[in-house]
């Protein structure tokens, strides 16, 4: 799913960096179209199929926490994935992603006398979407993991990228404090989560193709609490709302044929959380392999697969850059006999940084009434040229 | 207009004596080749000197900087945690040797940009990523691939600091076709540190800062630990490069003066073409040519003698300036700073200012004559004691116009306080105006010598009498040839003295300077900021040899003060080497007395000058426990730089920038301690480490002469041009005078005059006139060489120059006068005695 795909992404932005990292590395206001650089074709760029020497994602692990919730570094990719809905006082919405992608440029580690000599880089994307206002913010920070630039530390349980944060209390007990800031952008929240850890795929083992053959650790809590404030143009909002958190780490990368992914995160307003994606071949046309899941109100799951969701997309739309998204989309979810509308909380939500994708904050509608929205979520749309 | 009869009748006569257009064109190219390729030279000294300089900072607008040794790498990730917004990278760098060239490696962080130059970013190869994984690889410029033949995938063999090592060639940096980044290997931080030792260490951290914010600067100010500073690129950048703008000025100055000496020489041969014809063209005003048509005439000649001979002269500067580029390069390279870079630039304003030159000297010099040739009346134009009158009449309003200048010059002098420009002025003044002076005194010479042959003289000495009064009887003519070669020669003898005296005080300076017998130093700099330390244990291993009295350490630093970042000998001040700074100012026990005590240090002559510093003034340092003030107790002469040096006790040092170690070692041995072995006792420790070099006090002294002769070849070059200049000069004023005379030698052939009598006659003449301009060459050849040494030295480099004039300069300077003279009497005296006096006089 995402999983793949964003290792896919993870591999060609690590690419792209060095391509041309310096007109990226100030990040962009994406509200005012200030973007510059060539784009890349994030499948095309990414070909490298040779695993050798790193850890595989290959059979059922037993999970243990804290110490699953910090870098797996034999593992090629990973990443710390926060997306959320946020509400302040009057009532205002605002849409979040604060992401940490952990990249291993190579499976040893070479004994160098020099600090800043590593294998691992870290990457940050960092968005904003103000709903009221229909204004969509998004940043990104690379660092290497050496001198404290980027990395992890045990305890205090923190990851960094420069001055963006994740810090949990201890040894990685919630809540964690997630801070990001960039050109009078920023963001201070405190999640804790309001549902257990839930695994993806064979407990934890998710499966990315037809045939089984690469897979990722992969797992997720799909409800947090959340707390804290965001800044506009140094306009401070106290917020509160609630996070989601994907965890997910692997070295196999997607197959040749594939060639995007939609990706669904939906927390409904009955405490049930659904996670489904679709794979597109190069083509577009889907890909027959789903994973997915429904969260229960008490933390117990429904797997979903092939087919447990139908997907049809109601409406597109067509960014400054060029790219058609289709933005609204019809969910069938075949065993809940429900069918759902899934809809960008506005359209301009696409992240034009060193790789260009989609990722913003949507509204949830029963299809029988549509007026009430059921829901929010995310929508993650990659692969769109 | 002018008619084609009319031209054609002229150009007829150039035809007949190639002669005349010969040394005209060879006059115009000469002076046109020399400033064109001073220019050229100059342009791309500069040009490689600035991208050198930027290569070193990049785009950044500001950076941090720390002591000599650098500074803690954690300082970078405390300052982009607090602050993030600012674009901020780490630089670790040094200079390598790549097949013998220096070549700057440059560490960089790939994550922070703000280090590339704008060439360098968006261009890098997707191989780049390896940088930071696999150690020992490095990125190449393409040009610089293409050149030395490195592919990718190639190990390369450096040399740091002596040793060599191998790096692995990994991708290229720059676009395919940019030439300007060369000389640059591009490393990851971690490949750069491990590869210059620099382990734990950063040199700096570049900042861009878009706007000049106050706010952010202040505060970055406010957070920095005390031992670091923040420079402003820009600033930095502008006064490195200003430290050239003295050296630059003098060449294109020493260029001018070249132009001068061609301007004569072009005014001589074009007065002597136009009056050659005096006949010709009295001739043809009779036969009813205008005086416009005349003056346009000859104008027109100018023209077309100036266009082929500036043509041939920028072709000939281009190739001379491809010359000289290297030689300036090794200038800036050993005087100022590090190139890495070699370029050839051609700018279209510089062919332009040369064939400006070239064009306007030739027709301004060919007014005068033109002007004189249409001017009179048909049946007059041909006398020429007509002419001659009205040049005696002239002669005094001329010397007093010279002498005027002369004063003015001396005025200038005098009054212009520290102006470069101003020094140059009076200079050219002061040659002018002699110049001026020089007719008159050549015409009195003349005249005296002659009554004294007349005292004398025997009956067969009247020929002789005749040739040397015929000097203050043609003066209009002869007055213009002397004073050209005076100019031509004085330059040769001014920049001779100069150089001499230069060489000498130098020499005198190092032998005083190198009193310890023996040197360790180390070979070869990585860093810019500090010499690459010798191994702590074995300078333990040699200060304990017997037969050694004392041992000086010395270290050069760059340290930050608040006169900008200064070159710094730390010395362990041992008594032996008291005696080696020769102090200008400052009592000699007592000022070292208190820069062996760590109270005070001594600082450079040109330092001294530059910031009109005395003994007992102040320099504060930045040091790692804060900002330090210390007094000047001395100021010592040193020919070594002239961005000015400081002498610094090695306790000072130490103490506040917590570096214990030494660069080179100079050991002052007992009488009796035999130095070869010593020499192979040291040898025998320093075994094979690599990059050490073991030196004697000769050898050293020597080289220190060696890279003087080095540094100032570009100015023996010019002086050879100036000789080339004048010795032409001379031949072609001289000859064309002598050309000008043969119908009245055919007078005195058919009056039974032999040829040998002949030749006799205009050796003398000419050889009386070349004595003539070398000896009045040699005041102001001397007063030229003050006016250098003592104001334009001192106003571009502050270095004060014991004024030696040696004799073997002006003898060379009268020889080239002398020889050149009788050489241009031989040409005409030889085509006089084939000629039969028949055919002379029918000429007339």
């Amino acid at each position: 799913m995402a999983i793949s795909m964003r290792v896919r992404l993870l591999y060609s932005l690590a690419v792209l960096i060095l391509i041309a990292f310096s007109s990226f590395l100030p990040g962009c206001n994406c509200e005012n179209g200030d973007t510059g650089g060539t784009k890349i074709n994030i499948i095309e760029a990414l070909s490298s199929s040779d695993t050798e020497g790193y850890s595989i994602a290959d059979k059922v692990i037993d999970f243990t926490f804290p110490k699953d919730h910090g870098p797996h570094e034999s593992f090629r990719n990973e990443w710390w994935y926060f997306t959320g809905n946020l509400y302040d006082s009057e009532g205002n919405r605002f849409g979040y992603q604060l992401t940490f992608f952990r990249i291993a440029l190579s499976p040893l580690t070479t004994d160098r006398t020099s600090a800043w000599g590593t294998n691992q880089i870290y990457m940050a994307h960092f968005t904003l979407s103000d709903i009221e206002n229909e204004k969509f913010y998004c940043f990104e920070k690379f660092n290497r993991d050496a001198l404290g630039l980027a990395g992890f530390s045990e305890n205090p349980f923190k990851m960094n990228v420069g001055d963006w944060y994740m810090l949990g209390t201890g040894d990685g007990d919630f809540p964690w404090q997630l801070y990001a800031s960039k050109n009078g952008v920023s963001l201070s929240l405190d999640v804790t989560p309001l549902k257990d850890i839930v695994f993806e795929g064979d407990d934890g083992l998710s499966y990315k193709s037809v045939d089984k053959s690469s897979a990722s650790y992969y797992y997720s809590i799909t409800k947090l609490a959340t707390n804290g404030y965001i800044e506009i143009d140094g306009v401070r909002h106290e917020v509160s709302g609630n996070s989601w958190l994907d965890r997910e780490w692997s070295t196999s990368t997607l197959n040749e044929e594939q060639g995007g992914w939609d990706w669904f995160s939906m927390q409904l307003n009955d405490n049930t959380e659904i996670v489904y994606f679709q794979l597109r071949y190069k083509d577009g046309s889907v890909y027959p392999y789903n994973e997915g899941l429904i969260v229960n109100d008490d933390s117990s799951t429904i797997k979903l697969g092939t087919g447990d969701i139908v997907l049809t997309v109601l409406d597109t739309w067509k960014s400054s850059t060029g790219v058609t998204y289709p933005v609204k989309w019809k969910a069938e979810v075949v065993s809940l006999a429900k069918t759902l509308i899934v809809e960008g909380a506005f359209n301009a939500q696409e992240l034009d940084l060193s790789t260009r994708y989609w990722e913003g904050a949507v509204n949830i509608y029963d299809a029988q009434d549509t007026d009430e929205i059921i829901g929010t979520g995310y929508l993650e749309m990659t692969g769109y040229e | 207009m002018v008619s084609p009869i009319l031209s054609r009748s002229i150009w007829k006569y150039f035809f007949k004596h190639p002669w005349v257009i010969l040394l005209s064109i060879i006059g115009v190219s000469i002076g046109v080749a020399v400033v064109v390729a001073i220019d050229i030279a100059n342009t791309s000294a500069q040009k490689a000197f600035e991208i050198s300089v930027e290569n070193v900072t990049g785009t950044a607008t500001h950076q941090i900087t720390g002591g000599p040794l650098g500074m803690d790498e954690s300082i970078y990730t405390d300052f982009i945690m607090q602050f993030p917004e600012i674009e901020a990278s780490p630089v670790v760098e040094g200079y390598v040797k790549l097949e013998g060239e220096t070549i700057h490696l440059m560490g960089l962080d790939i994550f922070s940009s703000s280090y590339m130059t704008d060439e360098m970013s968006g261009t890098f190869d997707m191989s780049a990523l390896s940088l930071l994984v696999v150690p020992r690889t490095v990125l190449i410029p393409y040009v610089m691939a293409d050149r030395m033949d490195i592919a990718n995938g190639d190990m390369i063999t450096v040399s740091i600091a002596g040793s060599e090592t191998e790096v692995k060639v990994i991708g290229n940096v720059g676009d395919e076709d940019d030439s300007k980044i060369d000389g640059l290997l591009v490393a990851d931080i971690s490949t750069s540190q491990e590869l210059l030792g620099k382990t734990g260490v950063i040199d700096n951290i570049s900042l861009v800062i878009t706007e000049d914010d106050k706010d952010i600067l202040t505060a970055i100010e406010e957070w920095l630990p005390v031992e670091m500073s923040l420079i402003s690129t820009a600033a930095g950048n502008e006064s490195t490069l200003n430290m050239t703008s003295a050296f630059r000025t003098n060449l294109t100055a020493m260029s001018m003066l070249a132009l001068l000496v061609g301007m004569f020489l072009i005014y001589n041969t074009m007065t002597f073409s136009v009056l050659q014809r005096r006949g010709l063209l009295g001739s043809l005003r009779v036969l009813g040519a205008t005086r416009r048509e005349i003056f346009s005439e000859v104008l027109i000649e100018a023209f077309f003698i100036s266009i082929i001979g500036t043509g041939i002269g920028v072709i000939l500067g281009v190739v001379l300036g491809q010359g000289l580029v290297k030689l300036v390069a090794g200038t800036i390279d050993s005087l100022y700073f590090t190139l890495t870079v070699t370029t050839f630039e051609i700018s279209s304003g510089i062919f332009i200012k040369g064939i400006l030159l070239g064009v306007v000297t030739s027709l301004v010099a060919s007014f005068i004559p033109a002007f004189e040739a249409a001017a009179s009346r048909p049946q007059i134009v041909r006398f020429r004691s007509v002419i001659e009158s009205l040049a005696q009449k002239l002669l005094p309003k001329i010397t007093l116009a010279g002498l005027g200048m002369i004063g003015i010059s001396v005025v200038i002098l005098f009054l212009s306080e520290s102006s470069l420009i101003a020094g140059f002025a009076s200079l050219f003044l002061l040659v002018i105006g002699f110049a001026l002076c020089v007719p008159m005194i050549a015409e009195l010479i003349s005249k005296y010598l002659g009554i004294f042959m007349n005292k004398v003289g025997s009956k067969t000495s009247v020929l002789y009498k005749m040739a040397v009064t015929g000097i203050a009887g043609s003066i209009s003519r002869t007055g213009t040839a002397i004073a050209a070669m005076v100019v031509a020669i004085s330059v040769v003898i001014g920049m001779g003295i100069m150089i001499e005296s230069f060489r000498t005080t130098v020499q005198l300076w190092a032998q005083q300077m190198i009193q310890g017998d023996i040197y360790v130093n180390t070979m070869e700099n990585v860093s810019s900021t500090a010499e690459t330390p010798l191994p702590y244990e074995l300078v333990e291993q040699i200060v304990v040899l017997d037969g050694i009295e004392a041992t000086k350490g010395l270290k050069t630093v760059f340290l930050v003060t608040d006169y900008g970042t200064l070159e710094v000998d730390v010395i362990t001040p041992v008594e032996q080497c008291r005696t080696e700074y020769q102090l200008k100012t400052g009592n000699d026990i007592p000022a070292w007395e208190s820069l062996k005590n760590g109270e005070a240090v001594y600082i450079s002559e040109p330092l001294a000058y530059k910031h009109n510093l005395s003994v007992g003034d102040a320099i504060t340092f930045t040091t790692e426990q804060g900002k330090q003030e210390y007094g000047i107790s001395g100021i010592y002469y040193d020919y070594s730089s002239d961005a000015g040096k400081i002498i610094m006790a090695k306790n000072v040092y130490t103490k506040y920038w917590h570096d214990d170690t030494i660069a080179s070692l100079g050991l002052y041995l007992e009488d009796s301690a035999d130095k070869d072995s010593i020499i192979t006792a040291i040898k025998a420790i320093v075994a094979d480490a690599a990059g050490i070099t073991i030196t004697d006090s000769f050898t050293i002294r020597g080289n220190v002469l060696d890279l003087f002769d080095r540094t100032f070849l570009i100015t023996r070059v010019l002086e050879f041009l100036a000789i080339i200049v004048a010795f032409i000069g001379i031949l072609s004023a001289l000859m064309a005078y002598q050309l000008e005379k043969i119908k009245e030698l055919g007078i005195l052939r058919a009056a039974g005059v032999t040829p040998r009598q002949i030749w006799g006659m205009t050796g003398l003449q000419t050889g009386l006139m070349g004595a003539i301009s070398g000896i009045l060459a040699i005041p102001l050849g001397i007063f030229m060489s003050i006016i250098l040494i003592q104001t334009i030295n001192i106003r571009s480099f502050g270095w004060s120059i014991q004024m030696s004039i040696g004799a073997w300069t002006i003898i060379e300077a009268l020889a080239i006068a002398i020889v050149a003279s009788l050489l241009a009497s031989v040409y005409p005296s030889w085509k006089m005695s084939k000629t039969s006096p028949a055919e002379a006089l029918r000429e007339e």
